[in-house]
C-alpha cells in the first residue's frame, strides 16, 4: 500500500517536472522545428547474443536514435505511454524512469539526467537517444550497447562481472552523518530504500572492502556493512538518507539527518498521497539569478561563449532540480536573455518573500590563467559613511525624508530591526557560501578560490541570506571548454542542489528550537 | 671699424651680459618663490626617498591578484596633485611584462577631483565606449581597485575614491561591484600584501 501511494506521488512529481522540462520546447514542435531535425530513418539490426531483430532508427545531427518497444519486449520492463503519447514511464529492476517526445530530461525518483537529445516519435513508437538505453537497461540490467554505424546494427551487450573495491569515510557534524563510499572503479548498483535503512545492491558487481576499521555507530547510522555484493546501512529512526554521488574518484555519498516531519500521531489521519512534505524548514521560495543578460554580455570566453547565456542555462537547471528535490518553489529573476538592472534583481527576491538568493556567475581574469570557483558574499564596507557624506550633495530628496523621519521613533525602530536582520542575513550567508564552496570543491575537484566578500551590488538589497557564485572561468580555455559541456553543467547544478538540500537541512538542526511553536 | 662702431658693439655686449645675468637670476630665484607658497601634504605622510616619492602601484596580473610595483617621482604639492599623480602612472602602464594596466589604453583619465570630504573623483573618459567593457567579476575587481587601492595607498588623506565613466557616477561597471559610493581599500586583492 505504501509503495503504491509513493510510486502515485512520484509519478505525478515526475509528470510535473517533465510538463515543466518540456514547455520551452513545446512551442517548438508545434512550431515543427524540433531541436535536431532527422536527417535519417530507416531499419537496422538489433542484435542481442547470436540473435538478430529488426530495429527502427533515425539519425540527428547529435547521433543516432532507435526504438525503445523492442528492448521492453526482449530485456525486460514495463512500458506506460501516455494519452497523448505525451509522456513514457518505463519500469524496470524497481526503478521508475519517466520521458518524452522533444524532452531533453529523464527523470528517475529525484535523480534528473539530461539527455544528448530528446526522444522522437516514430514509425512504431518513440525512438530514444542511446544514452537513455544506458540510464536505464545499463544501470539497472548491466547491459552495454553498441551501435555500428556502417551496418546500422545495435549490439547489446552482457556486461563483464567485476570484483570492485570499496572504501568507507565518515563525517560527523552540524546534525548530519556523512557516509561516503570510494569505489575503485565506477560501480554498476541500484539503491532501495528498506525498512530501517538503505541498501545498494551492486548489478553484476561483487564488492571488496578495503576498510578494516569497524563503523562506530552514531544516533543517526546504526550500522554499515560492506560485503558480497551489497552494501547495507541501517538508520536510527527518523533518519533519513539522501544520496548523491562524486566523480573523480568514483564517490556514492549519503547525507544522513532527521527527518523533517516527525511522524504524525495515530490520531490524525495521514496526509493525502499527493500532497507535497510540509515546509518545515522556512525555505518556501528560492530566487535564482542568472547573472547579466541582453547588452550586458557578462564575461566572454576565447572561444566566444558569452556568460549571460550560460548562467540562464544553469539557473533553468537548477530551478527544475531544485523543485524536484525540495518542496519548495524557485523564482527566476529573468527566464530570457533580457537585461535586468542589479537592484531590480534583489527586489524581485524580496517581492517573492524569497528565503534564499542565490546569484549564478560566471568569472573572467584580465591576464593569467585563473581557474576555478569561488563565492561571495557580502561585505558591507567603511566606505558607508562616506557615501552618505558624498551623497548627500547629490540625494537631496533622500536627505529631505532622511529629514522629515528624524526623531520618529518607529523609524529609529525599523532601523535598529533592519540592522539586526541584516547582520543575521550576513551571518547566514557567510554559511551556505562556505557550504556551497565546499560542495564545488567536494565535487568537481575545481581550485578552491574559497569564500570570499566584495560589495557587490546584487547581494546588496536583498533581505534574506545571499551568494554570488562564480562556477569557474570562461577566460580559461579549459574550463570554457568544460562549462559548454551540458554533463559539466548538469553536474554543476547538482552540486548547487547539494549545498542548498544540506544547508536546509542544517538549518533545521540550528532552527530546531525555535520551530517549537508549532507545539501544542 | 670706426671707434664708433666700436663703442656700439662694446655697449651691446654688455647689454647682453646684464640681460643674461637678468634672467639667470630671475630662474634661480624661482624655486624661492615656489618654496614661499607650502605644500599642502605634510611630508612625513609620504614615503620620501631622497627628493622623490616613492609611488606605490598595484597593477592586475596573474591568478586574479593585484600587483605592487614601486617608482620614484618628484613630489607634489596639491592633494590632488598626488592623486592624478598615482593615477597617471598606473594608466601609464607596468614595466613587467606580466602585469597589465587597468584599462586597455584607450581609456583615459579625464579629471581627477578631491572633495572637501576626502573622497577623490576619478574621471575615466572613453568616448567610443559608452559603458565600461562587460566582464567578470573578479576583472571588475581588479580594474577598479588597482586605481582605488593604488590611490588611497599612495594619499593618506583620501578617505575613498569614486570612478566616474565618462562623467558619469555608475551603479556598477561591469555588474558586480556597487561603484555607486565611494570605496576603500581592498587589502585581499593584493599578492603578498602591504
Amino acid at each position: 500500500m505504501l509503495s503504491a501511494v509513493t510510486l502515485r506521488r512520484l509519478s505525478l512529481v515526475q509528470l510535473f517536472i517533465l510538463l515543466l522540462a518540456c514547455a520551452p520546447l513545446a512551442g517548438l514542435a508545434a512550431s515543427h522545428e524540433p531541436l535536431f531535425p532527422r536527417l535519417e530513418s530507416g531499419v537496422g539490426t538489433l542484435r542481442i547474443g547470436d540473435r538478430s531483430f529488426p530495429l527502427e532508427y533515425s539519425t540527428t545531427a547529435a547521433g543516432v536514435l532507435v526504438a525503445l518497444e523492442p528492448f521492453v519486449g526482449r530485456l525486460g520492463g514495463s512500458l506506460e505511454v501516455g494519452p497523448m503519447r505525451e509522456y513514457h514511464r518505463l519500469e524496470l529492476g524497481g526503478a521508475a524512469f519517466l520521458f518524452g517526445p522533444d524532452s531533453l530530461t529523464l527523470t528517475s525518483g529525484e535523480q534528473i539526467l539530461d539527455l544528448s537529445q530528446p526522444p522522437m516519435a516514430g514509425g512504431l513508437g518513440l525512438h530514444v537517444p542511446l544514452d537513455l538505453l544506458k540510464e536505464t537497461y545499463g544501470r539497472q540490467l548491466a547491459y552495454e550497447f553498441r551501435w555500428d554505424e556502417r551496418s546500422r546494427t545495435l549490439s547489446v551487450l552482457r556486461q563483464q562481472a567485476r570484483e570492485v573495491t570499496v572504501s568507507l569515510d565518515t563525517v560527523q557534524g552540524q546534525g548530519v552523518t556523512t557516509l561516503v563510499f570510494e569505489f575503485g572503479e565506477e560501480p554498476r548498483y541500484r539503491i532501495q530504500r528498506v525498512a530501517g535503512g538503505v541498501e545498494v545492491e551492486m548489478i553484476g558487481d561483487t564488492l571488496r572492502s578495503l576498510t578494516r576499521r569497524p563503523f562506530t555507530p552514531d544516533p543517526l547510522v546504526r550500522a554499515v556493512r560492506m560485503a558480497g555484493p551489497s552494501i547495507a546501512i541501517q538508520l536510527a529512526p527518523q533518519a533519513v538518507a539522501e544520496d548523491y554521488v562524486l566523480q573523480s574518484p568514483y564517490r556514492l555519498v549519503f547525507d544522513v539527518h532527521r527527518s523533517e516531519a516527525p511522524p504524525p500521531p495515530a490520531s490524525i489521519a495521514p496526509a493525502p498521497a499527493d500532497r507535497l512534505p510540509r515546509r518545515e524548514s522556512g525555505i518556501d521560495t528560492i530566487v535564482i539569478d542568472p547573472g547579466h543578460g541582453g547588452a550586458d554580455t557578462g564575461a566572454q570566453g576565447s572561444g566566444g561563449s558569452l556568460e549571460k547565456n550560460l548562467t540562464l542555462i544553469v539557473a533553468r537547471q537548477l530551478k527544475r532540480r531544485l523543485e524536484a528535490r525540495l518542496p519548495v518553489r524557485v523564482v527566476l529573476t529573468r527566464d530570457q536573455d533580457e537585461e535586468l538592472p542589479l537592484d531590480s534583481r534583489s527586489s524581485i527576491a524580496n517581492q517573492q518573500k524569497a528565503s534564499l538568493f542565490v546569484s549564478i556567475h560566471l568569472n573572467s581574469t584580465p591576464r593569467g590563467a585563473a581557474q576555478g570557483a569561488e563565492t561571495y558574499f557580502l561585505s558591507l564596507e567603511a566606505s558607508d559613511e562616506l557615501a552618505a557624506a558624498a551623497a548627500s550633495a547629490e540625494n537631496s530628496a533622500f536627505e529631505r525624508s532622511a529629514r522629515d523621519s528624524e526623531g520618529d521613533p518607529l523609524h529609529d525602530l525599523q532601523l535598529i530591526l533592519w540592522d539586526l536582520a541584516q547582520t543575521h542575513h550576513l551571518a547566514e550567508s557567510q554559511r551556505l557560501a562556505g557550504i556551497i564552496q565546499e560542495e564545488l570543491n567536494l565535487t568537481l575537484s575545481l581550485r578552491n578560490r574559497g569564500v570570499k566578500q566584495a560589495p557587490f551590488r546584487v547581494l546588496m538589497g536583498a533581505a534574506m541570506p545571499a551568494v554570488l557564485v562564480e562556477l569557474g572561468f570562461l577566460t580559461d580555455p579549459e574550463e570554457e571548454q568544460r562549462l559548454n559541456d551540458p554533463d559539466y553543467r548538469s553536474q554543476l547544478a547538482d552540486t548547487l542542489v547539494r549545498a542548498i538540500v544540506r544547508y536546509r537541512a542544517t538549518m533545521d538542526a540550528t532552527d530546531a528550537p525555535a520551530t517549537s511553536e508549532a507545539l501544542p | 671699424l670706426s671707434r664708433r662702431a666700436v663703442a656700439i658693439a662694446a655697449a651691446a655686449i654688455v647689454a647682453l651680459v646684464f640681460l643674461v645675468a637678468f634672467f639667470v637670476g630671475r630662474r634661480s630665484q624661482a624655486p624661492e618663490s615656489v618654496q614661499a607658497e607650502p605644500s599642502e601634504i605634510p611630508l612625513e605622510t609620504l614615503d620620501i626617498e631622497g627628493n622623490e616619492l616613492r609611488l606605490r602601484l598595484l597593477f592586475p596580473g596573474a591568478r586574479g591578484r593585484l600587483y605592487l610595483e614601486e617608482r620614484l617621482v618628484p613630489p607634489p604639492s596639491r592633494r590632488v596633485d598626488l592623486v592624478r599623480l598615482a593615477v597617471s602612472e598606473l594608466f601609464a602602464g607596468p614595466s613587467d611584462p606580466d602585469l597589465v594596466a587597468p584599462f586597455p589604453p584607450d581609456v583615459a583619465v579625464a579629471d581627477v577631483l578631491l572633495s572637501e570630504e576626502g573622497v577623490a573623483y576619478i574621471d575615466l573618459a572613453a568616448p567610443h565606449l559608452a559603458d565600461p567593457p562587460p566582464s567578470g567579476s573578479l576583472t571588475e575587481l581588479l580594474e577598479v581597485y588597482s586605481i582605488v587601492d593604488s590611490v588611497l595607498l599612495n594619499a593618506p588623506d583620501v578617505r575613498g575614491v569614486v570612478l566616474l565613466w565618462n562623467g558619469s557616477q555608475r551603479p556598477t561597471f561591469a555588474g558586480h561591484l556597487d561603484t555607486s559610493r565611494p570605496l576603500t581599500l581592498k587589502r585581499d586583492l593584493i599578492a603578498g600584501g602591504v
